[in-house]
Protein backbone atom coordinates (compact mmCIF):
# COMPACT_ATOMS: atom_id res chain seq x y z
CA UNK A 1 0.00 0.00 0.00
CA UNK A 2 2.76 2.36 0.92
CA UNK A 3 4.83 1.53 -2.13
CA UNK A 4 2.17 2.13 -4.79
CA UNK A 5 1.68 5.71 -3.71
CA UNK A 6 5.21 6.51 -2.72
CA UNK A 7 5.75 9.65 -4.79
CA UNK A 8 2.74 11.35 -3.23
CA UNK A 9 2.82 9.73 0.17
CA UNK A 10 6.52 10.50 0.43
CA UNK A 11 5.52 14.14 0.55
CA UNK A 12 3.79 13.36 3.83
CA UNK A 13 7.18 12.74 5.40
CA UNK A 14 8.31 15.29 7.97
CA UNK A 15 10.06 18.24 6.38
CA UNK A 16 13.38 17.37 7.98
CA UNK A 17 13.34 13.86 6.53
CA UNK A 18 12.78 15.32 3.08
CA UNK A 19 15.52 17.85 3.79
CA UNK A 20 17.85 14.97 4.63
CA UNK A 21 17.05 13.24 1.33
CA UNK A 22 17.60 16.45 -0.65
CA UNK A 23 20.85 17.26 1.18
CA UNK A 24 22.30 13.80 0.61
CA UNK A 25 21.36 13.75 -3.06
CA UNK A 26 22.93 17.19 -3.36
CA UNK A 27 26.04 15.93 -1.58
CA UNK A 28 26.41 13.12 -4.13
CA UNK A 29 25.52 15.08 -7.27
CA UNK A 30 27.24 18.32 -6.26
CA UNK A 31 30.03 16.43 -4.57
CA UNK A 32 31.04 14.70 -7.79
CA UNK A 33 30.25 17.34 -10.37
CA UNK A 34 31.13 20.71 -8.78
CA UNK A 35 34.72 21.94 -9.10
CA UNK A 36 37.33 21.20 -6.43
CA UNK A 37 40.85 22.57 -6.03
CA UNK A 38 43.66 20.50 -7.54
CA UNK A 39 45.93 19.45 -4.70
CA UNK A 40 48.84 17.03 -4.69
CA UNK A 41 48.66 13.73 -2.75
CA UNK A 42 44.88 13.77 -2.51
CA UNK A 43 44.23 14.63 -6.19
CA UNK A 44 40.62 13.86 -7.11
CA UNK A 45 40.10 11.96 -3.85
CA UNK A 46 39.75 15.36 -2.16
CA UNK A 47 36.04 14.78 -2.78
CA UNK A 48 36.12 12.24 0.02
CA UNK A 49 35.90 15.25 2.33
CA UNK A 50 32.20 15.32 1.46
CA UNK A 51 31.66 11.75 2.63
CA UNK A 52 34.33 10.81 5.17
CA UNK A 53 34.31 13.91 7.40
CA UNK A 54 30.49 14.23 7.71
CA UNK A 55 30.52 10.71 9.22
CA UNK A 56 32.55 12.06 12.15
CA UNK A 57 30.53 15.23 12.49
CA UNK A 58 27.23 13.39 12.57
CA UNK A 59 28.71 10.77 14.91
CA UNK A 60 29.64 13.50 17.40
CA UNK A 61 26.15 15.00 17.17
CA UNK A 62 24.59 11.55 17.78
CA UNK A 63 26.84 10.96 20.81
CA UNK A 64 26.08 14.39 22.27
CA UNK A 65 22.36 13.84 21.77
CA UNK A 66 22.76 10.47 23.49
CA UNK A 67 24.42 11.99 26.55
CA UNK A 68 21.68 14.61 26.83
CA UNK A 69 19.11 11.82 27.14
CA UNK A 70 21.37 9.92 29.56
CA UNK A 71 21.44 12.96 31.84
CA UNK A 72 17.68 13.36 31.43
CA UNK A 73 17.26 9.73 32.51
CA UNK A 74 19.37 10.28 35.60
CA UNK A 75 17.29 13.34 36.47
CA UNK A 76 13.78 11.96 36.00
CA UNK A 77 14.25 8.19 35.92
CA UNK A 78 11.95 7.63 32.95
CA UNK A 79 12.95 4.51 31.00
CA UNK A 80 11.99 6.13 27.71
CA UNK A 81 14.99 8.47 28.05
CA UNK A 82 17.21 5.40 28.30
CA UNK A 83 15.82 4.13 24.99
CA UNK A 84 16.67 7.46 23.35
CA UNK A 85 20.20 7.50 24.80
CA UNK A 86 20.86 3.91 23.71
CA UNK A 87 19.58 4.30 20.16
CA UNK A 88 21.31 7.59 19.46
CA UNK A 89 24.59 6.10 20.71
CA UNK A 90 23.98 3.11 18.44
CA UNK A 91 23.55 5.25 15.34
CA UNK A 92 26.60 7.26 16.37
CA UNK A 93 28.60 4.05 16.62
CA UNK A 94 27.55 2.99 13.10
CA UNK A 95 28.57 6.39 11.74
CA UNK A 96 31.87 6.21 13.63
CA UNK A 97 32.68 2.76 12.22
CA UNK A 98 31.86 4.06 8.75
CA UNK A 99 34.13 7.05 9.44
CA UNK A 100 37.08 4.94 10.50
CA UNK A 101 36.74 2.44 7.62
CA UNK A 102 36.30 5.15 4.97
CA UNK A 103 39.31 6.89 6.55
CA UNK A 104 41.38 3.73 6.22
CA UNK A 105 40.33 3.37 2.58
CA UNK A 106 41.22 6.96 1.83
CA UNK A 107 44.54 6.65 3.67
CA UNK A 108 45.51 3.60 1.59
CA UNK A 109 45.61 5.79 -1.50
CA UNK A 110 46.97 8.99 0.01
CA UNK A 111 49.27 8.01 2.88
CA UNK A 112 50.21 4.63 1.38
CA UNK A 113 48.73 2.34 4.02
CA UNK A 114 45.34 1.95 5.69
CA UNK A 115 46.69 2.45 9.20
CA UNK A 116 49.70 4.69 9.77
CA UNK A 117 49.30 5.01 13.56
CA UNK A 118 48.43 8.64 13.04
CA UNK A 119 47.43 10.36 16.28
CA UNK A 120 43.91 10.99 15.03
CA UNK A 121 43.48 7.42 13.82
CA UNK A 122 44.56 5.97 17.16
CA UNK A 123 42.45 8.32 19.26
CA UNK A 124 39.38 7.93 17.07
CA UNK A 125 39.74 4.18 17.49
CA UNK A 126 40.03 4.63 21.27
CA UNK A 127 36.90 6.80 21.32
CA UNK A 128 35.00 4.12 19.40
CA UNK A 129 36.28 1.40 21.72
CA UNK A 130 35.06 3.38 24.73
CA UNK A 131 31.62 3.50 23.13
CA UNK A 132 31.85 -0.19 22.22
CA UNK A 133 32.24 -0.86 25.94
CA UNK A 134 29.00 1.06 26.50
CA UNK A 135 27.08 -1.54 24.49
CA UNK A 136 28.88 -4.44 26.14
CA UNK A 137 28.06 -2.95 29.55
CA UNK A 138 24.41 -2.56 28.61
CA UNK A 139 24.23 -6.08 27.29
CA UNK A 140 25.69 -7.56 30.46
CA UNK A 141 23.05 -6.17 32.84
CA UNK A 142 19.67 -7.87 32.83
CA UNK A 143 17.90 -5.70 35.40
CA UNK A 144 16.20 -2.97 33.38
CA UNK A 145 16.52 -0.11 35.87
CA UNK A 146 20.06 -0.97 36.82
CA UNK A 147 21.02 -1.26 33.16
CA UNK A 148 19.55 2.14 32.41
CA UNK A 149 21.25 3.80 35.37
CA UNK A 150 24.69 2.23 34.93
CA UNK A 151 24.74 2.84 31.21
CA UNK A 152 23.60 6.45 31.64
CA UNK A 153 26.52 7.08 34.01
CA UNK A 154 28.93 5.33 31.65
CA UNK A 155 27.50 7.33 28.74
CA UNK A 156 28.55 10.55 30.48
CA UNK A 157 32.05 9.16 30.95
CA UNK A 158 32.23 8.04 27.30
CA UNK A 159 31.06 11.44 26.12
CA UNK A 160 33.56 13.18 28.37
CA UNK A 161 36.29 11.03 26.82
CA UNK A 162 35.39 12.40 23.39
CA UNK A 163 36.94 15.73 24.40
CA UNK A 164 40.50 14.52 25.00
CA UNK A 165 40.40 11.85 22.29
CA UNK A 166 38.86 13.83 19.46
CA UNK A 167 39.36 17.47 20.34
CA UNK A 168 42.33 18.07 22.66
CA UNK A 169 45.15 15.52 22.21
CA UNK A 170 45.02 15.51 18.36
CA UNK A 171 45.74 19.25 18.42
CA UNK A 172 48.89 18.72 20.50
CA UNK A 173 50.71 16.45 18.06
CA UNK A 174 51.70 16.49 14.41
CA UNK A 175 49.23 14.56 12.35
CA UNK A 176 48.95 13.34 8.80
CA UNK A 177 45.45 14.79 8.86
CA UNK A 178 45.15 18.34 7.61
CA UNK A 179 43.86 21.15 9.78
CA UNK A 180 45.77 20.25 12.93
CA UNK A 181 46.65 23.88 13.65
CA UNK A 182 43.08 24.97 14.20
CA UNK A 183 39.65 23.43 14.14
CA UNK A 184 39.77 20.72 11.46
CA UNK A 185 37.29 21.29 8.63
CA UNK A 186 35.69 24.22 10.47
CA UNK A 187 38.66 26.58 10.31
CA UNK A 188 38.57 29.20 7.59
CA UNK A 189 41.76 28.14 5.86
CA UNK A 190 41.26 24.38 5.95
CA UNK A 191 38.49 23.81 3.50
CA UNK A 192 38.51 25.62 0.19
CA UNK A 193 35.54 28.02 -0.04
CA UNK A 194 34.41 26.11 -3.14
CA UNK A 195 34.02 22.96 -1.09
CA UNK A 196 32.61 24.40 2.10
CA UNK A 197 28.98 24.56 1.02
CA UNK A 198 28.67 20.99 -0.27
CA UNK A 199 30.52 19.86 2.85
CA UNK A 200 28.10 21.52 5.28
CA UNK A 201 25.07 20.32 3.34
CA UNK A 202 26.51 16.80 3.54
CA UNK A 203 26.97 17.19 7.31
CA UNK A 204 23.38 18.34 7.68
CA UNK A 205 22.10 15.52 5.46
CA UNK A 206 23.96 12.77 7.31
CA UNK A 207 23.00 14.17 10.70
CA UNK A 208 19.33 14.26 9.78
CA UNK A 209 19.57 10.74 8.33
CA UNK A 210 21.15 9.61 11.59
CA UNK A 211 18.30 11.17 13.54
CA UNK A 212 15.78 9.52 11.21
CA UNK A 213 17.31 6.05 11.67
CA UNK A 214 17.58 6.59 15.44
CA UNK A 215 13.94 7.62 15.75
CA UNK A 216 12.87 4.52 13.81
CA UNK A 217 14.75 2.38 16.33
CA UNK A 218 13.35 4.39 19.23
CA UNK A 219 9.75 4.09 18.03
CA UNK A 220 10.12 0.36 17.50
CA UNK A 221 11.68 -0.08 20.93
CA UNK A 222 8.87 1.94 22.50
CA UNK A 223 6.31 -0.41 20.95
CA UNK A 224 8.25 -3.47 22.08
CA UNK A 225 8.62 -2.14 25.64
CA UNK A 226 5.22 -0.52 25.97
CA UNK A 227 4.25 -2.61 29.01
CA UNK A 228 7.42 -1.70 30.89
CA UNK A 229 7.13 1.94 29.88
CA UNK A 230 3.53 2.15 31.11
CA UNK A 231 4.53 0.67 34.47
CA UNK A 232 7.36 3.13 35.02
CA UNK A 233 5.16 6.17 34.44
CA UNK B 1 -14.83 25.17 5.04
CA UNK B 2 -11.50 23.76 6.10
CA UNK B 3 -9.86 25.27 9.13
CA UNK B 4 -6.59 27.07 8.80
CA UNK B 5 -3.66 24.91 9.73
CA UNK B 6 -0.18 25.53 10.92
CA UNK B 7 2.48 24.04 8.68
CA UNK B 8 4.61 22.52 11.38
CA UNK B 9 8.30 22.77 11.81
CA UNK B 10 8.98 25.63 9.45
CA UNK B 11 9.03 28.04 12.34
CA UNK B 12 6.37 30.36 10.98
CA UNK B 13 2.63 30.20 10.59
CA UNK B 14 1.23 29.92 7.11
CA UNK B 15 -2.44 30.51 6.43
CA UNK B 16 -3.57 27.77 4.13
CA UNK B 17 -6.92 26.87 2.73
CA UNK B 18 -5.86 23.56 1.21
CA UNK B 19 -3.25 22.24 3.61
CA UNK B 20 -1.96 19.31 1.54
CA UNK B 21 -1.26 21.30 -1.59
CA UNK B 22 0.27 24.24 0.27
CA UNK B 23 2.54 22.00 2.28
CA UNK B 24 3.63 20.33 -0.94
CA UNK B 25 4.60 23.66 -2.47
CA UNK B 26 6.46 24.70 0.65
CA UNK B 27 8.46 21.51 0.62
CA UNK B 28 9.13 21.79 -3.09
CA UNK B 29 10.28 25.39 -2.61
CA UNK B 30 12.58 24.32 0.21
CA UNK B 31 14.08 21.62 -1.98
CA UNK B 32 14.71 24.02 -4.87
CA UNK B 33 16.28 26.54 -2.48
CA UNK B 34 18.60 23.96 -0.98
CA UNK B 35 19.64 22.56 -4.35
CA UNK B 36 20.34 25.88 -6.02
CA UNK B 37 21.68 27.80 -3.03
CA UNK B 38 24.96 26.02 -3.64
CA UNK B 39 25.60 27.75 -6.92
CA UNK B 40 25.94 31.10 -5.15
CA UNK B 41 29.22 29.85 -3.76
CA UNK B 42 30.70 29.62 -7.27
CA UNK B 43 29.53 33.02 -8.41
CA UNK B 44 32.98 34.61 -8.25
CA UNK B 45 35.30 31.63 -8.26
CA UNK B 46 37.35 31.18 -11.44
CA UNK B 47 37.51 27.67 -12.91
CA UNK B 48 40.18 25.54 -11.24
CA UNK B 49 43.62 25.41 -12.77
CA UNK B 50 45.46 22.16 -12.54
CA UNK B 51 48.44 23.63 -10.77
CA UNK B 52 49.46 23.53 -7.17
CA UNK B 53 48.97 26.58 -5.01
CA UNK B 54 49.83 24.84 -1.77
CA UNK B 55 53.60 24.65 -1.36
CA UNK B 56 53.72 23.74 2.30
CA UNK B 57 53.34 19.99 2.09
CA UNK B 58 54.23 18.18 5.23
CA UNK B 59 54.63 14.58 6.20
CA UNK B 60 54.47 13.09 9.69
CA UNK B 61 57.53 14.73 11.24
CA UNK B 62 56.80 18.08 9.70
CA UNK B 63 59.61 18.03 7.10
CA UNK B 64 58.70 19.31 3.70
CA UNK B 65 58.51 16.73 0.94
CA UNK B 66 59.56 19.21 -1.66
CA UNK B 67 58.29 22.22 -3.47
CA UNK B 68 55.83 21.01 -6.03
CA UNK B 69 54.87 24.47 -7.19
CA UNK B 70 53.93 24.53 -10.83
CA UNK B 71 53.73 20.78 -11.22
CA UNK B 72 50.43 19.72 -12.76
CA UNK B 73 48.24 17.75 -10.37
CA UNK B 74 46.61 14.71 -11.80
CA UNK B 75 42.83 14.92 -11.56
CA UNK B 76 40.19 12.63 -13.02
CA UNK B 77 39.62 14.92 -15.99
CA UNK B 78 39.35 11.98 -18.38
CA UNK B 79 36.40 10.60 -16.50
CA UNK B 80 34.77 14.01 -16.64
CA UNK B 81 35.31 14.69 -20.34
CA UNK B 82 34.14 11.22 -21.37
CA UNK B 83 30.98 11.76 -19.33
CA UNK B 84 31.50 8.52 -17.41
CA UNK B 85 31.35 10.48 -14.15
CA UNK B 86 27.61 10.82 -14.73
CA UNK B 87 27.32 7.04 -14.62
CA UNK B 88 28.91 7.04 -11.18
CA UNK B 89 26.64 9.85 -9.99
CA UNK B 90 23.57 8.07 -11.37
CA UNK B 91 24.49 4.80 -9.66
CA UNK B 92 25.15 6.49 -6.33
CA UNK B 93 21.93 8.52 -6.51
CA UNK B 94 20.02 5.34 -7.29
CA UNK B 95 21.53 3.55 -4.29
CA UNK B 96 20.68 6.52 -2.08
CA UNK B 97 17.12 6.65 -3.39
CA UNK B 98 16.75 2.92 -2.75
CA UNK B 99 17.97 3.45 0.81
CA UNK B 100 15.52 6.31 1.32
CA UNK B 101 12.57 4.33 -0.01
CA UNK B 102 13.55 1.48 2.29
CA UNK B 103 13.69 3.82 5.29
CA UNK B 104 10.41 5.35 4.20
CA UNK B 105 8.60 1.99 4.10
CA UNK B 106 10.06 1.13 7.51
CA UNK B 107 8.78 4.47 8.78
CA UNK B 108 5.31 3.66 7.42
CA UNK B 109 5.28 0.21 8.99
CA UNK B 110 6.29 1.55 12.39
CA UNK B 111 3.61 4.26 12.15
CA UNK B 112 1.07 1.51 11.50
CA UNK B 113 2.28 -0.46 14.53
CA UNK B 114 2.05 2.67 16.66
CA UNK B 115 -1.57 3.16 15.64
CA UNK B 116 -2.47 -0.43 16.52
CA UNK B 117 -1.68 -0.20 20.22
Amino acid sequence: MAIQHWPTSMMKLSWWKILSIVCLLYAVIGGFLLPVPAKPIVNESIRNLYYHVPMWFSMMIMFFTSVVYAIKYLRNGKLVEDIYAHRFAQTGMVLGILGITTGAMWATFTWGEPWSNDIKQILAAIALLIYAAYFILRGSITDIDKRARVSAVYNIFACAMLFPTLFIIPRMYESLHPGGEGNPAIGRSDVDPKMRLVFWIAVLGWTLLGVWISTLHIRLQKIADKNILNESK
Amino acid sequence: MKANRKVEGLGFRVQVSRPGIQAFYLKALLMVLVVFAGFAAYADVPPPKNTVQDTTLKVGGGESIGNTYGQPVEMATGMRSSGKIYVVVAVLSMILMGLFIYLFTLDKKISKLEKEK
